[in-house]
């Protein structure tokens, strides 16, 4: 807040008057009634008493004339700054664009910003004064609205981001995103309620749009692939049935190649399902030492620099989408190979303690500072820097992969030094 | 290779996809028909084919709709129906149409022979 207190505000004027206040009593005045016997005043230069007093009472009076004078310049001062502070105010309530509320504790409107009124097609005039759930066709009556008002808000005081779908007269069918905070005002500490409202139709229309974009782009980017593998397969077995063994070699490194293109189609329809929440995961008990050493042969076969060793503690058996996590588990294995090109060894090891089972994919790579380490698992991060910017990749795999071990209630974490190489992690609590 | 030779129908929209599934079937023995008009496996005759391919979404129709009329009539039920497409929620699409399996797209030869191998000999 801006203005001062009153009292602060006030405190030099009110001493000073104080003192004249003081100065008078002091003075121990008689009445002058009593007083006309006091022998007359002739001599100029040495005054009675009386005069004295006089004297003395004048500037008194004048004083407290002059402090009274700058209480009043100084309420003045206060005054402004209560009409700075209001007008403050109600500068932000009318400038934001979305629509703002202000009601008072029995949800009836004080008054409502101008985006209010252009957004619901209302007037002042059917608005203010009025019970909230009054308004329109009643449109506001909505039994959850009316609970988060009445029950939730004055115990919590806040809140944030409640979603309303309604049918609204005039405006149709839409999608308010609804944030409240109660303010306590004034000596009595009445409450007041802000409520600002929020259309997010437009904006969840574009995101299912989006989601339905991509879902599409991904299957029709996967039909002609899909047609290219299966040739590409028919020509393989007639090349190794015609022992053509460089030919062989040639088109499984075509169809390996297919499988990556795949994969950053299957990674950008992850991403939009994980925004959606839709990400669905089919969960089962599995041995994890036998998916790691799976995962590594696998991996193993796709480098010819790296010796992938495995240092692996006796297996327990885990609950969880064995392929999510297997994803995982290749997402940290291709990192590793992809940022320790001048490296000749990957370690993968795993720690079992009574309650967690922990992965560690450690390679002698480039490192990530600890700038990159904080935002690596965001969506769309990339390393930055000129060293870096010509390693390839969507800035999406270990979002997601950070998403599964999420879901699975883990925790996933990196541990690097620059130039020395990192190592991920995830730990999966076991289940009882 | 297969001893007599079974007949297998494809039903897929895209003829590149129908082309190189011929070819692969063919090769490995077994009888292939295709065809890119979902409509016309609704009512499919005799000689009824020993297994189906689906695709799910194929120019028109719904590969879903097909494979519940064809499980639901009594000349059509015993045919193993193998959905195959590119949409990920695949295995719940097939498990709700009553389809016997599924196979994504893309997809590896020796998974589809494999698997087309066990239906067939079953049935």
């Amino acid at each position: 807040m801006k203005g001062k207190h009153p009292k602060t505000a006030l405190t030099p004027a009110t001493d000073n008057l104080q003192k004249a206040i003081n100065v008078k009593a002091d003075m121990d005045i008689t009445p002058l009634a009593f007083q006309k016997n006091s022998p007359a005043q002739s001599d100029e230069s040495s005054h009675t008493p009386r005069q004295e007093k006089i004297i003395k009472l004048k500037e008194a009076v004048e004083l407290t004339q002059e402090y009274t004078n700058e209480i009043i310049s100084e309420l003045d001062v206060t005054n402004e700054e209560l009409t700075i502070t209001r007008d403050y105010a109600d500068a932000i309530i009318r400038t934001v664009r979305g629509p703002l509320l202000v009601l008072n504790k029995d949800l009836r409107i004080i008054s409502a910003n101008e985006a209010f009124y252009n957004a619901f097609k209302v007037a002042p005039n059917d608005t203010e004064n009025r019970l909230l759930y009054d308004l329109g066709n009643r449109q506001w009556n909505i039994p959850k609205l009316r609970i988060l008002l009445e029950e939730i808000l004055p115990e919590k005081n806040t809140i944030e981001d409640f979603v309303v779908e309604h049918d609204f007269k005039d405006i149709g069918q839409k999608t308010m995103l609804l944030n409240a905070r109660t303010l306590r005002q004034g000596p009595d500490k009445t409450s007041l309620i802000l409520l600002a409202i929020e259309d997010i139709t437009e904006r969840q229309q574009l995101e299912q749009q989006k989601d339905e974009f991509v879902s599409i782009a991904s299957h029709e980017l996967k039909t002609p692939i899909t047609s290219v593998k299966a040739y590409t397969q028919i020509l393989g077995q007639r090349f190794r049935k015609a022992k053509d063994m460089k030919s062989v070699e040639l088109i499984e490194k075509m169809d390996s190649q297919l499988d990556k293109l795949t994969d950053l189609i299957g990674d950008l329809l992850d991403v939009t399902k994980i925004e959606a929440g839709r990400i669905q995961f089919h969960e089962s008990h599995f041995d994890f030492n036998d998916l790691v050493e799976e995962t590594v042969e696998e991996l193993q076969r796709t480098t010819e620099k790296h010796q992938i060793k495995q240092e692996l503690q006796p297996s327990r058996m885990v609950y969880g989408d064995r392929d999510r996590l297997g994803q995982v588990l290749i997402n940290f294995l291709t990192n590793a190979i992809k940022y320790s090109p001048h490296a000749n060894k990957i370690i993968v090891s795993t720690l079992v303690d009574k309650d967690n089972v922990t992965l560690r994919v450690q390679d002698f790579g480039v490192g990530l500072s600890l700038e990159d380490q904080a935002k690596v698992f965001d969506r769309f991060y990339r390393v930055g820097g000129s060293d870096q910017a010509t390693y390839p990749g969507l800035g999406l795999g270990l979002y997601i992969a950070s998403d599964i071990i999420k879901r699975h209630k883990g925790r996933v974490w990196v541990e690097s030094l620059k130039a020395k190489g990192s190592t991920f992690c995830f730990s999966l609590p076991m289940t009882k | 290779m297969v001893d007599t030779k079974k007949k297998i129908l494809v039903a897929d929209d895209n003829p590149a996809i129908l082309d190189a599934l011929k070819i692969m079937l063919e090769e490995e023995g077994y009888v292939v028909e295709t065809t890119v008009d979902g409509v016309t496996v609704q009512d499919i005759k005799e000689p009824l084919p020993d297994l189906l391919l689906l695709d799910i979404w194929m120019s028109g129709i719904d590969g879903r709709n097909v494979c519940k009329l064809l499980k639901s009539g009594p000349a059509t039920k015993h045919i193993p129906v193998i959905m195959i497409s590119a949409t990920k929620d695949i295995e719940q699409i097939a498990k709700d149409s009553g389809a016997d399996d599924c196979i994504s797209k893309p997809f590896q030869m020796e998974y589809l022979l494999a698997i087309v191998a066990k239906y067939v000999n079953k049935h």
